[in-house]
């Protein structure tokens, strides 16, 4: 156990002293942050606010734009914690793939520790920093949508929230540590880690709301952690504001407007519910980890 | 005194290549042993399976009592060891370096800090213990390693090129250490090395060649053995052959280089009675004890170009 902890805290201080790796961890975040600022943010409240016009007639529009921002302002947030459950997790775990390409795996595979214990510490060490990056920048952004005006989510949706977010961190984790199982140089990892940066936030529909994407990119990404990874935080932050924006208005005009925004995720002909997407997001952790075991056995299989 | 590591017929291939190739030798407890051979001769494999970081193809080794292979935990915790490169993390500092290492097999912190006292009051480290490891040099890094592989007082150390890329006198210093820790602490070291005059400190010296121990003994048993002494005599003009006549009688094997004759003799103190009769015929003479570089260069065949030549002297 103390071997364990010793090595979590030697995983996540090599990680904390990186001021560079932590900027570049977040950095999708930022990105998406400044797109929405710039523009993204603008386009999706007059999606909502058009929406509301064309269906609700005589309307108060000053209360429908502010309600659109604040819908805007959580469904991005649900975004940026996905977002940030993957980059961040990735950019820890690279402490592995250093550790293997600076040939230190070694010196600890000579000392007495089990190899579990050593591939538990990387994952362990990616799940605090990757929980703590999470539960920061939430806290931060419940505090500016309050300030904001908005509406403060309640303490059972908070404590929800919050398991989802440690859920996805846990499941990124794993599939990390995958990747970083297979990958053996630094520069590998870099590039892998560009793609994914780049990727995340298509994958996860927050660049482009899923109704902007083709049918068939669409379907993949529902076979893809990320996307229901994001659906779940989304249903949680925005259920309130949804309702309020939404207020009187047919239910086929929200079903409509969560699937387009990727709040909810169709699969077949109905909304797939939270607890098949939190199942299918344990099964995809997994599946991962299943496979993590079956390269290391082969390859200590081959050592022979 | 016992043997403390036992390799018989130790064997490590990968596919077709045999890296290691049927070695047996015996390392005693208390003493220094060095390991030798070219780049690619099978050291590192060698220390690898050791270490317990490679699975030996075949053969069976004995470390500290414990069966290779079967009681690995209880080797690992008998081992310490030097890597070639640096293995600590360059964002910690040198304290946190050694804690982390040093917890992976000690539990009980009190001792662990103990311990870790004592080794940098041995290894000098007091001072940089606060110092982030990326920042030090590469002398105090080498320290440092050699530290961490102290923490939990191991019976064996295992030290892979310990002072590769270390200026002269930061050799010197790693090197002092070494040889107090195998004194004062009465610790086996087993080691690999590039600097020949280094492997001449070890008690016993074990060569490898393309995967297969070709010589062992001490230094200077190998010495008398591999490194003949040299008479080298510049010869005044026209008095050539006068020398060559006196080296045949005398039986002695030269041979011709750049104006000099090179004489090989079996003892320094053979050349008294050759520079005696050859006083009248030389401008100048110079003997050259046979030192561990020739030894090594005439085990592992690399100066083939300077047998071959040697042999030619013989015939003339």
């Amino acid at each position: 156990m103390n071997q364990y902890i010793k090595l979590t805290k030697r995983n996540c201080q090599i990680f904390i002293r990186d001021r560079g790796a932590i900027f570049f961890s977040l950095l999708s975040m930022i990105i998406t942050l400044i797109l929405m600022g710039v523009f993204l943010g603008k386009m999706n409240v007059e999606n909502v606010t058009d929406l509301l016009k064309t269906y609700g007639g005589a309307r108060d529009l000053e209360q429908d734009k502010e309600n659109a921002r604040h819908l805007v302002e959580y469904w991005t947030l649900a975004g940026i914690l996905v977002i940030n459950a993957v980059t961040v997790t990735m950019a820890v775990m690279s402490n592995m793939v250093q550790d293997f390409s600076e040939k230190k795996t070694g010196s600890f595979y000579s000392t007495p520790v089990k190899k579990s214990i050593i591939a538990l510490s990387y994952v362990t060490s990616s799940v605090i920093l990757g929980m703590f990056l999470c539960v920061v920048p939430f806290v931060l952004a419940l505090l500016y949508i309050t300030a904001g005006g908005g509406e403060p989510l309640s303490f059972s949706t908070i404590l929800k929230l919050l398991g989802c977010m440690a859920l996805n961190v846990l499941i990124f984790s794993v599939i990390m540590y995958l990747l970083a199982s297979l990958v053996k140089s630094r520069s590998a990892w870099s590039g892998l880690g560009t793609i994914i940066g780049t990727l995340v936030g298509f994958a996860g529909g927050v660049y482009l709301s899923m109704n902007m994407l083709p049918d068939k990119v669409g379907a993949v990404l529902k076979c893809l952690p990320i996307l229901h990874g994001t659906s779940l935080m989304r249903k949680l932050c925005c259920e309130d504001i949804l309702a309020k924006t939404f207020h009187g208005l047919p239910e086929e005009l929200l079903e409509g407007y969560k699937e387009a925004m990727g709040i909810t995720v169709v699969m077949g002909d109905s909304a797939v519910s939270m607890e098949f997407q939190v199942a299918f997001l344990l099964i995809c952790g997994m599946i991962a980890l299943g496979i993590a075991a079956a390269v290391s056995m082969r390859r200590r299989a081959a050592e022979r | 005194m016992s043997d403390i590591i036992k390799v018989n017929h130790l064997k490590k291939y990968f596919h077709e290549t045999k890296a290691v190739d049927d070695i047996s030798f015996s390392v005693k407890r208390g003493e220094m042993f060095g390991f030798l051979g070219v780049n690619g001769a099978g050291k590192s494999t060698t220390i690898s399976m050791l270490c317990t970081l490679l699975k030996p193809t075949g053969g069976n080794v004995e470390i500290a009592g414990f069966a290779l292979g079967k009681e690995d935990e209880e080797i690992k915790r008998k081992i310490g060891v030097v890597y070639q490169w640096n293995v600590l993390d360059d964002l910690l500092t040198v304290k946190e370096n050694l804690i982390c290492r040093g917890s992976l097999y000690e539990k009980d912190g009190g001792k662990l800090k103990r311990q870790m006292e004592y080794v940098c009051e041995i290894l000098a480290l007091s001072d940089v213990l606060k110092r982030p490891y990326g920042k030090l040099s590469g002398g105090q890094k080498r320290r440092c390693e050699i530290g961490a592989a102290l923490l939990h007082t191991p019976e064996i150390l295992f030290l892979d090129e310990p002072t590769t890329g270390l200026d002269p006198a930061t050799r010197k210093s790693v090197w002092q250490t070494v040889g107090r820790l195998q004194k004062e602490m009465k610790m086996t070291v087993f080691l690999t090395t590039h600097y020949m005059e280094e492997a001449a400190k070890a008690d016993h010296i074990g060569i490898i060649e393309k995967g297969k121990m070709v010589q062992y003994g001490t230094p200077f048993s190998l010495k008398e053995q591999f490194a003949k002494d040299r008479l080298i005599i510049r010869y005044q003009d026209g008095k050539k052959g006068q020398i060559e006549e006196i080296l045949k009688d005398m039986g002695c094997s030269y041979k011709m280089k750049n104006e000099k004759i090179i004489a090989y003799i079996p003892e320094t103190l053979d050349a008294i009675p050759l520079i005696g009769q050859m006083e009248y015929h030389m401008k100048g003479f110079e003997v050259i004890q046979g030192t561990m570089d020739d030894v090594f260069l005439n085990v592992t065949g690399m100066e083939q170009e300077k047998q071959g030549a040697y042999a030619e002297g013989e015939n003339v």
